[in-house]
């Protein structure tokens, strides 16, 4: 993919957890260039790594978590090597809007607290009047009343709070926001005005990173689409030319199973372990090949459409 | 911070009442099922030629030809009336004899307190913060020690320690001074406090020193642990990474997010704590020569003294169920999702 | 729950591989157990170490400055105590009491607890109401003057203090089972069975008890230096307020009793002290290597990353 302007540059990038003494490796060796001022769509089963790859970007990598290779956020180095380092890109320049936003905001304090702790750092004001006017408004792009500043977490509906977290992350302004699974739990309504103030921050010329298995949401909401599978990227580009197009077998299933379509694929419940070495999609792959025990790249076809496989 | 109820308060103090109640009528019946003759044991188990006459006027106090309940009802009611009986071993009102240990005591469980519970939570976060680090092993294992080794073994190291270096401390004030502070509350510390002797004050608040950091080493050691548990536990909440995720700083997190999600679990810890002190207290004060609860009790256990350990039962109930019940409402108001 | 405590916790032998912490307690409490056997038969002076005032330690003087006892040596590591007996052979002797009273306190609680939480638990309203209130009532009542009262009424002895620790640590696990009975009896294959008919009592048995008494379990041996210490602090207390030598070699009795010569004769106190310190050592370090393989991100390497 040749952009000029990349919000979010992978290479070869690694990541692992700790587990007594052993590394499970999530991401294997990822490639991926995300453009700014775009919505770009991360699809896959879960398990694949998707939360891995968004919490590398956002900066919230556990602390037993295993580097390797490179992630640049807007040209700032965090991850090279065993390094790692998000001062001044967490909470500034990335943001991320948290699965269970009820969860993900602080039981103990009001939403009011939340809000000016936050824009108190982020903008370095002592006021707290100057940071609430800021929540108030944020709070208005979102269309909550203001009185919800004056209640406890545990005092919202899951819509609202969604919303909440949507209304910090405008209020922090920062460039790129990460957005873990935002509707897996909200009903059909409120996925779509979800959807509506996500378009919004697109529209404000950021970069919105979403994560979700439900492709037919990325496909309404993103212009680009990456498709993960055990760790691996099998297949990159614009929604439009990966969906009409669809080149690798476990895009076409992902598709085919949104469409309730499932005719022409067996679908495996148990999972092979995630082979490091060969083809992750080798051991249910219809057309596998003697080839698929080696890993294929990132093959682009055009300009902006890459797919991981041997045999297309 | 919300405010609890007025509903919530009664209903935690009339919940109290009636355990105070269950405890009294617990003490009568620890007499009257006694083996042997009830009268025997609250006469302290008298031997030799004035026995008889003991067991009989022991007879006469508990109303013993009475039916049961009214046994109980007179005990409660004379309890409530502060005619606790006559201590076999001071031969004075046992209401005296307890309220002048308890004071005593608490002196020493205030001054414990206040050292163990700031001191615990630092030094826990501290350990929290630099979690497998040299500071936070040593804090671990420190910790580990003082909650293995038994306070009274402690205090007679360092007593044996100071005694080497020739610093007496023995008692609760240094007999000169004894007379010549006016007893007000009971307590030498605020007594010489009141009354502007600043010598006393300084004399009384030195020798309540060293017992008090070896009461407080338990709960301190304890809240250290807690604290360290519970922070890293806190740390892997959902809530705490999304306020990393909005870019609030290392120390907003630990003192705003982590810290106060622990309050709670704090305040539930030294209300029980408060229990095994009482214990160490009891053997500390033996150690150190004070007066206090443990010793009433070593010098009442030879003589048999039923009435002063009745006594002493009942108000250290009592202390434990207000330590509970404001450590319930600690609890109550520092968590928001509870509703009163 | 149960079975994720059996599962997690796999064998002993798995546990003192993958635990320092477990397994140095583990060889501690073993130690001391096994010294407790032996003492129980045999000692360097055992009739001594039984509390028997012999001839010999009668008949022993000591050497200036430790007139008139006698002060650590070769023959008597420990020194002697007060009556001129070997301190060595009394400790070893008393090995076997603080673990049997430890040991019968733990278990005796823990059942008496399980029993009654579940009854508070998973019972008509009229029993949880009932046992909720006693719950708490016993835990209010002060174990050291409760076995003070016990003692007034009994007599001195170590059953006093056996029973004054149950009566007080037994509701402690009844309200930690009777929390847990309450998690559990909303469960759906709990209502299940009790769609189906099955009695209550027959519940409880086969699936309630089974998935609380591991968790109680691990809380008792958690807990179980506590109770050590607990235990040797009153009978501390005993020791302290004792007229008369103790002839009973509870280590708590007699560094009680040895205070009164703490000044200038330390050791008497000092070594019971010394194994009573290491015992609950051993204890706290075995419940903490179990509550530590229970939550394994308890172990994991920790550094702050913000
Ligand atoms: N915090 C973690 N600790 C240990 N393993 C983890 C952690 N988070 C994810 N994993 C593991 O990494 C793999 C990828 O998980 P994740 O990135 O959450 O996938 P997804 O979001 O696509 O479901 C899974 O096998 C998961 O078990
Ligand atoms: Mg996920």
């Amino acid at each position: 993919m040749v952009l000029n302007e990349v919000a979010v540059r992978a290479r070869n990038l690694w990541i692992g957890y700790e587990e007594e003494g052993e590394i499970l490796w999530a991401l294997n060796g990822i490639d991926i260039d995300i453009p700014k001022a775009t919505a770009f769509c991360i699809v896959g089963e879960s398990g694949s790594g998707k939360s891995t790859l968004g919490n590398a970007i956002a900066g919230l990598l556990p602390p037993y978590a295993v580097t390797k290779g490179r992630l640049d956020v807007y040209n700032i180095s965090v991850i090279d090597g065993d390094k790692v380092d998000y001062s001044g890109v967490r909470g500034s320049i990335v943001v991320r809007i948290p699965q269970n936003p009820l969860s993900a905001l602080n039981p103990y304090l009001k939403i009011e607290s939340v809000f000016s702790d936050i824009l108190k750092q982020r903008f370095r004001i002592n006021s707290k009047v100057k940071a609430l006017e800021i929540a108030q408004k944020a709070l208005k792009a979102v269309d909550l009343p203001s009185d919800v500043l004056g209640r406890y977490p545990h005092q919202l509906s899951g819509g609202m709070g969604q919303r909440v977290a949507i209304a910090l992350t405008i209020a922090i302004d920062p460039e790129i926001v990460v957005a873990d699974e935002p509707t897996s739990n909200l009903d059909a309504y409120l996925k779509g005005a979800t959807l509506n103030l996500l378009r919004d921050i697109v529209r404000k010329g950021k970069t919105l990173i979403v994560i979700t298995h439900d492709i037919l949401f990325a496909s309404a909401l993103c212009s680009f689409i990456a498709v993960m599978l055990m760790g691996n990227v099998v297949e990159i580009g614009k929604t439009e030319e990966v969906l009409s197009n669809p080149l690798h077998p476990y895009t076409r299933e992902l598709i085919d199973a949104a469409n309730l379509n499932f005719k022409n694929s067996k679908y495996a419940i148990n999972r092979s372990k995630t082979n490091l070495r060969g083809c992750a999609y080798s051991s249910r792959c219809p057309k596998h090949s003697a080839r698929c025990y080696e890993k294929p790249k990132l093959f682009y076809i055009n300009e902006s459409h890459g797919v991981a496989c041997w045999n297309l | 911070m919300k405010m609890p109820s007025l509903n919530y308060i009664i209903k935690r103090i009339a919940t109290a009442f009636f355990v105070v109640l269950g405890v009294l009528m617990l003490t009568y019946v620890l007499i009257y099922f006694s083996p042997g003759n009830p009268a025997y044991t609250w006469a302290g188990r008298p031997r030799g030629p004035k026995a008889e006459e003991a067991i009989k006027a022991a007879e006469e106090e508990l109303g013993l030809n009475k039916p049961l309940y009214l046994q109980i009802y007179t005990h409660i009611n004379r309890f409530f009336k502060g005619d606790w009986g006559l201590s076999l071993r001071f031969k004075q009102p046992v209401l005296l004899v307890v309220t002048r240990n308890l004071v005593a005591s608490l002196e020493l469980l205030v001054v414990a307190f206040s050292i163990a519970i700031p001191l615990g939570i630092i030094l826990g976060v501290v350990s929290a913060l630099y979690r497998g680090y040299l500071v936070d092993k040593v804090l671990y294992v420190a910790s580990l020690l003082l909650i293995s080794f038994p306070r009274f073994w402690i205090a007679i190291l360092f007593y044996v320690f100071l005694q080497m270096l020739g610093v007496n401390l023995f008692g609760r004030i240094a007999p000169s001074y004894m007379l010549m502070v006016e007893s007000r509350v009971g307590s030498y510390i605020i007594d010489s406090l009141i009354s502007g002797r600043v010598e006393i004050f300084a004399d009384t608040l030195m020798r309540a020193l060293p017992p008090a950091v070896i009461v407080a080493l338990y709960p301190m050691a304890l809240t250290i642990r807690v604290i360290r548990f519970s922070i890293s536990e806190k740390l892997h909440e959902e809530y705490v990474r999304q306020a990393m995720s909005y870019g609030l700083s290392r120390s907003k997190i630990v003192y705003r997010y982590a810290l106060r999600g622990v309050i709670p679990a704090i305040s539930q810890l030294h209300g029980i704590t408060f229990a095994y002190s009482i214990v160490d207290t009891a053997t500390v004060e033996n150690i150190f020569g004070r007066d206090g609860i443990g010793s009433a009790i070593v010098k009442a256990i030879p003589y048999n003294d039923y009435p002063l350990i009745i006594g002493l039962l009942a108000v250290s109930g009592i202390l434990f169920i207000v330590v509970n019940t404001v450590s319930d409402i600690i609890q109550v108001i520092s968590d928001p999702r509870v509703r009163i | 729950m149960g079975v994720i405590v059996k599962s997690r916790l796999g064998s002993l032998h798995n546990l003192v591989k993958t635990s320092k912490k477990f397994s140095i307690g583990f060889t501690i409490v073993l130690v001391i157990a096994i010294l407790s056997i032996v003492g129980f038969f045999n000692s360097p002076y055992h009739m001594e170490g039984w509390g028997i005032v012999t001839e010999e330690a009668m008949g022993r003087q000591g050497l200036a400055p430790c007139l008139p006892f006698y002060c650590p040596n070769a023959n008597h590591v420990f020194g002697t105590d007060d009556m001129g007996r070997d301190l060595l052979s009394r400790i070893l002797v008393g090995a076997h009491l603080a673990l049997i009273q430890t040991v019968t306190v733990v278990f005796t609680s823990i059942a008496l607890g399980v029993l009654m939480g579940i009854a508070a638990g998973y019972s008509n309203t009229v029993v949880e109401k009932l046992s909720t209130y006693l719950i708490e009532l016993l835990i209010i009542i002060p174990s050291m003057v409760l076995a003070a009262a016990l003692i007034a009424i009994i007599g001195r002895g170590i059953q006093s203090v056996i029973i004054a620790l149950i009566l007080t640590w037994s509701p402690w696990y009844a309200r930690l089972t009777y929390i847990l009975v309450r998690q559990l009896r909303e469960l759906d294959f709990i209502k299940i069975c009790e769609a189906m008919g099955f009695s209550r009592t027959y519940i409880a048995y086969r699936h309630i008890v089974p998935n609380v008494a591991p968790l109680i379990f691990i809380e008792g041996i958690t807990d179980s230096s506590s109770v050590l210490i607990e235990i040797a602090s009153i009978n501390f207390l005993i020791g302290a307020a004792s007229l008369t030598s103790i002839d009973l070699p509870d280590w708590g009795m007699i560094v009680g009793y040895g205070i009164r010569y703490v000044r200038t004769f330390w050791w008497i106190s000092f070594f019971p002290g010394l194994f009573i310190a290491l015992t609950a050592l051993g204890l706290i370090l075995l419940g903490d290597g179990l509550s530590e393989t229970l939550s394994p991100w308890l172990k994991r390497r920790w550094k702050l990353w913000f």
